[in-house]
């Protein structure tokens, strides 16, 4: 019996390896890696004269305007963005799961549209959209006479975010919505019965009884999406690059801007530390909000 | 028994068929030359692959295999492919990569080369600043390209202007011409990579060289001056009165476009706008012409360059071998002639070439003459004063366009923006 236990013991073992080796080789050891490169003169374009730094790049970094403003460019677009996907999403997906809905398969069909087209894609067309001279917002606006001439929509700072996130709410809506949907269908229809007869009015039966039901996943989703988006690169950079004058430079543009530009290595390794600390605290909150839902 | 005889009788003769097969395909894939181009254009990809089909005729068993890739992320993937120790043979490359190249110890030095083509025979400095650093040749140019301004006669006409001949003349054309209600500007400038370019232009001709070496041989940063500041308050008052309005967020490619359908009048930068103007209205190709930029304190320019390194393979004295069939005056007469708006020979045998003054098109005639002027009197950005190993970071990081948009976009003052450009650069001259 003990030979068994034992021998079925080292099966399990040799079935976890494989998983382990990947994760060693492409989550633990980059990280590693990146964490030694952070801390030494790593400039490929010098690479005769590699040597220990100490924190010198994190220092560096800190102390560097334009990172701060980075981060604070990364939670507006972040929270901007997260906010409104929350509100709506909760919002289409009641109405999606609304059992009077006519032809639902159609509208849940229509809803996910925008996640089907690739970011890039996207990203060209509100850029295309928003453009001063071609722009169709401001051909609209100028028929209507509400704008005398064109308006450079992503030339000033402010409305440059504002449309970024605006963007990015269309892009990401579907999936909270998908997220959102399946949680009500999880739903015991007796519930909303139960509350219906106790009296409970539309509003009330929503939040006591839908919104304290589909919270967990609600966080989840929130928490989720908080981590891609603070990370997002494709659309922030095929949109604005970063302008005007870095008022949409998210952190991971800043991090390519400055590892890429003259390839220093150690400040790029440096910057992702930094970054990873400040998403490891979201993990963190999201790992105990699923423990909660489990 | 006669079955087993049979199979391993087949077994044998196929054996047998597979290494003869192997042997010679090995003989005939002896050598393979990897040759990585960042020209995309049909014209030109297609003229590279005939001469070096030319080339591979003149060497039995060789094999030339090219890669044509776009130039955005070029770059990262030939450092990529260095680290990953398995690099192509030859790369085009765009200003300021020989310099950081050479430092990664990737790209082999080229002084051999230059010495059997002559140092004397290239243009302006597209050898000796452009390809070098420390002195050291470690690319060639394939080809050179003056930046101009453009105009249009009509609009001139319009506004009743003469061609500019001062930055004080070209604003007020500009101005003149910039007809918001009809939908046309007088400048535009990028602001991705190339803004650089344009902006380093402007403050060459102002005489500001952003690096120079001090008394001791060391790198300076000298931008902080009256002259830079001045340069970038005439060129955001340009910018503001006469660039559409969303100017900041414009690519080359759009500007170019702009140019093209008659939108705006003048921009700084290479005569490529030609093949656009043929698509989009080609009734109009008459109606351009260029100019260099108007001197302020000198005659200055920035300029195109795109030249050709080796890299450190066992194959390094074959891709020397091709470098030097390229650059040979029929070869670069037939490659600069593939897509002539972007290229000019770097070489003065092929630019004096009488096939290539002939094949130019007319649209070009007019530049022929002033065109080696115009490289004599420019560079890549900051290496005017010499070849440094900055060029390419600068440039990478937008530095020059960012202290114009910053301007333009916050409001910052001209000598704030040059206080920014001179910290920046000073910090990437002494970043880990």
């Amino acid at each position: 019996m003990k030979i068994r236990l034992r021998r079925e013991g080292l099966e399990g073992l040799a079935l976890y390896i494989p998983s382990l080796l990947i994760i060693l080789f492409v989550v633990i050891y980059p990280v590693i890696y990146a964490a030694y490169l952070s801390l030494h003169s790593y400039h490929l374009v010098r690479l005769s004269d590699v040597h220990f730094v100490g924190l010198a790049n994190y220092i560096s970094i800190l102390k560097d305007p334009d990172f701060w403003a980075s981060i604070e460019n990364g939670l507006v677009f972040t929270f901007g963005s997260l906010i409104p996907q929350t509100v709506l999403g909760l919002a289409i997906a009641q109405l999606l799961n609304h059992p009077d809905l006519k032809a639902k398969t159609l509208w849940r069909g229509l809803i996910i549209m925008p996640w089907l087209i690739p970011t890039v894609t996207a990203a060209i067309i509100f850029r295309w959209m928003f453009n001063d001279i071609y722009g169709v917002l401001n051909y609209i606006l100028l028929n209507l006479n509400i704008i005398d001439r064109p308006v450079a929509w992503l030339a000033h700072p402010g409305w440059a975010m504002f449309l970024l996130i605006l963007t990015n709410i269309w892009r990401g809506l579907p999936l909270m919505v998908t997220m959102f949907l399946a949680a009500l269908q999880g739903i015991p229809p007796e519930l909303h019965e139960a509350a219906t007869v106790d009296g409970a009015s539309g509003l009330q039966a929503y939040f006591r009884v839908t919104l304290p039901l589909i919270a967990p996943v609600v966080q989840i989703a929130a928490i989720l999406r908080t981590i891609w988006m603070f990370n997002y690169y494709d659309l922030p950079w095929v949109m604005t690059m970063g302008g005007p004058a870095g008022a949409t430079t998210t952190p991971p543009i800043y991090a390519y801007l400055t590892t890429f530009s003259g390839y220093r290595l150690g400040q790029g390794a440096a910057i992702t530390i930094v970054l990873f600390f400040i998403l490891a605290c979201f993990s963190v909150v999201y790992f105990r909000l699923q423990s909660q839902v489990e | 028994m006669r079955r087993l005889y049979v199979v391993k009788k087949s077994f044998l003769i196929s054996l047998a068929l597979a290494l003869m097969i192997g042997a010679c395909a090995g003989a005939v894939s002896a050598e393979k030359l990897t040759i990585w181009s960042t020209l995309t254009q049909i014209s030109r990809a297609e003229m590279l692959e005939k001469i070096a089909n030319d080339f591979a005729a003149q060497h039995p068993g060789l094999e030339v295999e090219i890669a044509v890739m776009p130039w955005g992320g070029a770059m990262d993937r030939i450092v990529a492919s260095i680290l990953a120790g398995n690099p192509p043979d030859v790369a085009t490359v765009g200003q300021g990569w020989p310099q950081s190249l050479a430092g990664t110890g990737g790209i082999v030095p080229l002084d051999d080369l230059v010495g059997e083509i002559g140092e004397d025979k290239f243009l302006g400095t597209s050898l000796s600043v452009l390809g070098s650093l420390d002195g050291v040749a470690y690319s060639v140019p394939l080809y050179v390209t003056p930046h101009v301004l453009t105009y249009r006669k009509s609009w001139l006409a319009d506004a009743g202007k003469d061609i500019p001949q001062t930055w004080e003349d070209l604003y007020d054309v500009c101005k003149a011409v910039t007809n918001v209600k009809q939908g046309r500007y007088g400048f535009a400038m990028p602001f991705d990579m190339h803004g650089g370019k344009i902006t380093w232009g402007f403050l060459l001709a102002n005489g500001v060289t952003i690096l120079d070496k001090n008394a001791n041989g060391e790198w300076e940063v000298n931008v902080n001056q009256p002259a830079a500041v001045e340069t970038l308050e005439f060129m955001a008052k340009l910018v503001r009165d006469c660039a559409p309005p969303g100017v900041t967020t414009y690519t080359t490619n759009e500007v170019r476009e702009l140019v093209a359908q008659g939108i705006v009048m003048t921009r700084l930068d290479t005569p490529e706008f030609y093949p656009t103007v043929r698509e989009y209205q080609p009734e109009t190709l008459d109606d351009f012409g260029v100019i260099p930029l108007p001197a302020r304190k000198r005659l200055g320019s920035s300029q195109g360059w795109v030249g050709l390194v080796a890299f450190d393979t066992p194959r390094q004295k074959l891709a020397k071998e091709f470098m030097k069939f390229m650059l040979e005056e029929e070869n670069l007469v037939d490659y600069s002639l593939s897509y002539p708006y972007a290229m000019f020979p770097a070489t003065q045998e092929a630019y004096a070439n009488q096939r290539y003054l002939e094949g130019v098109p007319d649209e070009l005639k007019p530049l022929i003459p002033i065109t080696p002027d115009i490289l004599d009197n420019s560079s890549g950005i900051a290496m005017w004063t010499g070849d440094n190993p900055w060029a390419g970071e600068i440039e990478n990081k937008l530095i020059l366009p960012n202290a114009l948009n910053n301007m333009l976009t916050t409001g910052m003052s001209a000598e704030k923006a040059i206080e920014r450009m001179e910290t920046e650069i000073r910090r990437l001259m002494t970043a880990q």
